[in-house]
């Protein structure tokens, strides 16, 4: 499913966040950086419906069929991770994703197999008997995608779901998050490079409300500078940190 | 999504199956499991037991009282902790931190709401009226008349499942299961407000003032009572609803759309307050037994039957001691037949107070009282310090059976023909408070 977004402002009260910004999202994982305050989290909430934008439109391609991101058509085809989320601790895991998938309009009898099945795709199923207040920081960020992916969403929007994992739950989650791309359209936001470098086909950087940079990660490294890669980071990050600097000094 | 889940059809032939041994049953109780549910089922049938305890510990029951209970102390308790039940399973599954309960969820709100609160209301309502059964079985084996009724039983019904949506309202708005005490300690104090204020009962959770025999509740009071506590409910279910739909980033409910959905109960409530319809009226024409014994009638309501004897047990003694032309009184009749809120219609009848809870007992001190002058002279300053004041109450203590009391015993040496001859003599003094020392036997 291709997504775009078309010259869209949004905000809070009168702050404007995001200023008619336009963005092409094809299937795959799509990396979202950006410095704090630039509107990634707005721009997230608008991508999952759960805002409306002030102008401009959000709509989700399939073939010949399209949705817009104010329709309810929409919340059935779009799952959604926010950055900080709790559970029913008492609850089983199993439980959980069953009720999630239900929740977001899978029938009822079918809402076992979705949610089993989503549990496949973050391996948790081996936990699914487990009560949610046994698992790990990992595992629940896992239970947490799949109670996005369990009524089987063509559209994931993930919110930061490795902040504060440790590097081996956070390579499990990376594993999870590109086998669910390459079946479905994922945007992820974060603020480690490391995570668009593993997961990404394409990547956006959002700086002052817009889009400032999006194409491939290879299109990114072409950005590193050769003569700057002295520094304390990586070259994927000084490129990114240059496309914000440019970006700043442009505004 | 495949299509065919898209279309809302299977996705069973798309997804793998869950290994049945760890399928979970999406059954009534769903998500939260049954044992929730069977605590409070458990809870609310054992508090609404224990809330009718009392009345199983009479030696008979009467409609009147059981069906008041429906909306009285059966409710008191149970009221409350449907409310915190319920606000303890919204504060469990809907906050919007539940990556499950995120704003704009593909599933309707009245489904959502139906799936989670008729559950609940099944437990609550279950174990109300599973609490209520021995007290409804054991007031059908010994009431001698009336029936149960249904418009007061399904009320309190009503009013129960009122208090559980409330409670889950609140903890939709609260997000958080620590709602449920705070809910809780909400609905008591409506409660007590049923107890403290009576003007207000069309309009509290319980009704305090106690049903009896003789007394009907009016129809004006209890469909006002229905019809308050339905529309709360719906108002409730209304707003839950929109909290649910609007809660979000940037959303708001609209503060118009609460007003539209709570004008009508806010009027009604003000018209409950201000001009409630009258709670009861005395019954016309009560159903009555009569007795003939030592030379008068003694009348009990019909739902008092069973006291009749006991009430001719407790007066004849003293009747006979004292003989008729000693009492002040030519009949004896339960209050129950004459509005137990005001007994004093007729000077020449004696108004027992007959009911289930303490039968006819205590009516020889009473009249015990009246013969000897007591309330004369208790209503004296200083009474006790007098000598006509002790005289009295020694007489009293004497026409009650009592031959012991007493410094001298000067009353208790006198046989009962004694004590009728010195009535006879002493009449005047007697009933003026006036029998002084001199005057003793």
């Amino acid at each position: 499913m291709n997504l775009t977004v078309e010259r869209v402002s949004a905000g809070y009260g009168h702050v404007r966040v995001l200023d008619e910004l336009s963005w092409r999202i094809p299937p795959g994982v799509t990396g979202l950086l950006g410095p704090n305050g630039a509107g990634k989290t707005t721009l997230l909430h608008l991508l999952a419906g759960i805002t409306r934008p002030w102008q401009g439109a959000i709509t989700a391609r399939d073939g010949s069929a399209s949705v817009l991101s104010t329709g309810k058509e929409y919340s059935r085809r779009v799952g959604f991770l926010p950055q900080h989320f709790t559970f029913a601790e008492e609850m089983r895991v199993l439980d959980t994703a069953t009720y999630a998938a239900w929740v977001n309009g899978v029938p009822k009898r079918d809402c076992p197999a979705a949610a089993w099945a989503a549990l496949e795709q973050v391996d948790l199923h081996s936990k699914s008997r487990d009560r949610v207040k046994s698992l790990s920081g990992g595992q629940r960020q896992r239970l947490g995608l799949a109670t996005a992916l369990a009524h089987e969403p063509d559209l994931l929007i993930l919110d930061e779901p490795t902040v504060g994992l440790d590097p081996a739950q956070r390579l499990r989650l990376r594993e999870a998050i590109t086998s669910i791309g390459a079946r479905r359209t994922v945007v992820i936001s974060t603020h480690l490079i490391e995570d668009v470098t593993y997961m990404c086909d394409r990547v956006g950087v959002l700086a002052a409300g817009k889009m400032a940079f999006d194409d491939t990660i290879d299109e990114l490294a072409k950005l590193v500078d050769e003569d700057a890669g002295h520094g304390f980071g990586s070259a994927f990050e000084q490129a990114y940190a240059g496309i914000v600097a440019r970006l700043g000094r442009e505004a | 999504m495949t299509d065919t889940a898209r279309e809302g059809h299977s996705v069973e032939q798309v997804l793998p199956r869950a290994p049945k041994s760890t399928a979970p049953r999406t059954g009534f109780f769903w998500p939260l499991g049954v044992w929730y549910f069977l605590a409070a089922f458990v809870v609310i049938a054992g508090v609404t037991l224990v809330r009718t305890s009392l009345e199983l510990s009479f030696a008979y029951e009467e409609w009147a009282h059981t069906n008041g209970l429906f909306q009285r102390s059966a409710l008191d308790i149970t009221g409350p902790l449907a409310a915190a039940f319920g606000a303890y399973l919204s504060g469990r599954l809907t906050p919007p931190s539940r990556p499950y309960a995120l704003p704009r969820f593909a599933r309707s709100k009245a489904e959502f709401l139906a799936h989670h609160l008729l559950p609940a209301a099944t437990v609550v309502t279950a174990g109300y009226v599973l609490g209520l059964v021995p007290i409804v079985v054991k007031t059908y084996s010994t009431a001698t008349t009336g029936s149960l009724a249904p418009l007061g039983f399904v009320i309190g019904i009503v009013i129960l499942n009122t208090l559980l949506v409330l409670g889950w309202l609140f903890g939709v708005v609260a997000q958080s299961a620590f709602a449920a005490p705070i809910a809780f300690a909400a609905g008591f104090a409506a409660t007590l407000c049923g107890y403290g204020i009576g003007a207000w009962n069309s309009v509290t959770p319980v009704v305090g003032d106690v049903s009896t025999a003789g007394r009907v509740e009016t129809l004006a009071f209890a469909l006002f009572r229905g019809a308050f506590f339905a529309i709360v409910l719906v108002a409730a279910l209304a707003t839950a609803a929109g909290v649910l739909r609007t809660r979000g980033f940037q959303r708001r409910l609209p503060p118009v759309r609460v007003f539209a959905w709570w004008i009508l109960p806010a009027v009604l409530l003000a018209v409950g307050m201000v001009r409630p319809p009258s709670p009861a009226v005395r019954e016309v024409n009560p159903p009555k037994i009569c007795k003939e014994a030592v030379g008068m009638s003694f009348c009990v309501h019909q739902a008092h039957e069973r006291d009749l004897d006991d009430l001719v047990a407790e007066v004849e003694p003293i009747v006979v001691l004292v003989g008729q032309e000693n009492l002040p009184f030519t009949r004896v009749e339960d209050t129950a037949l004459h509005d137990g809120a005001n007994p004093h219609l007729d000077p020449t009848v004696y108004y027992a107070d007959v009911s289930p809870r303490y039968g006819a007992t205590g009516d020889r001190d009473i009249i015990a009282n009246l013969i000897a002058g007591s309330e004369t002279c208790f209503v004296r300053p200083g009474w006790e310090q007098s000598a006509p004041g002790y005289n009295a109450f020694m007489l009293t203590l004497r026409l009650s059976g009592d031959r012991e009391s007493g410094a001298d015993k000067r009353f208790g040496k006198l046989s009962d023909k004694q004590v009728h001859q010195w009535l006879n003599s002493h009449r005047n003094q007697i009933r003026g408070c006036a029998i002084t020392d001199d005057l003793l036997p």
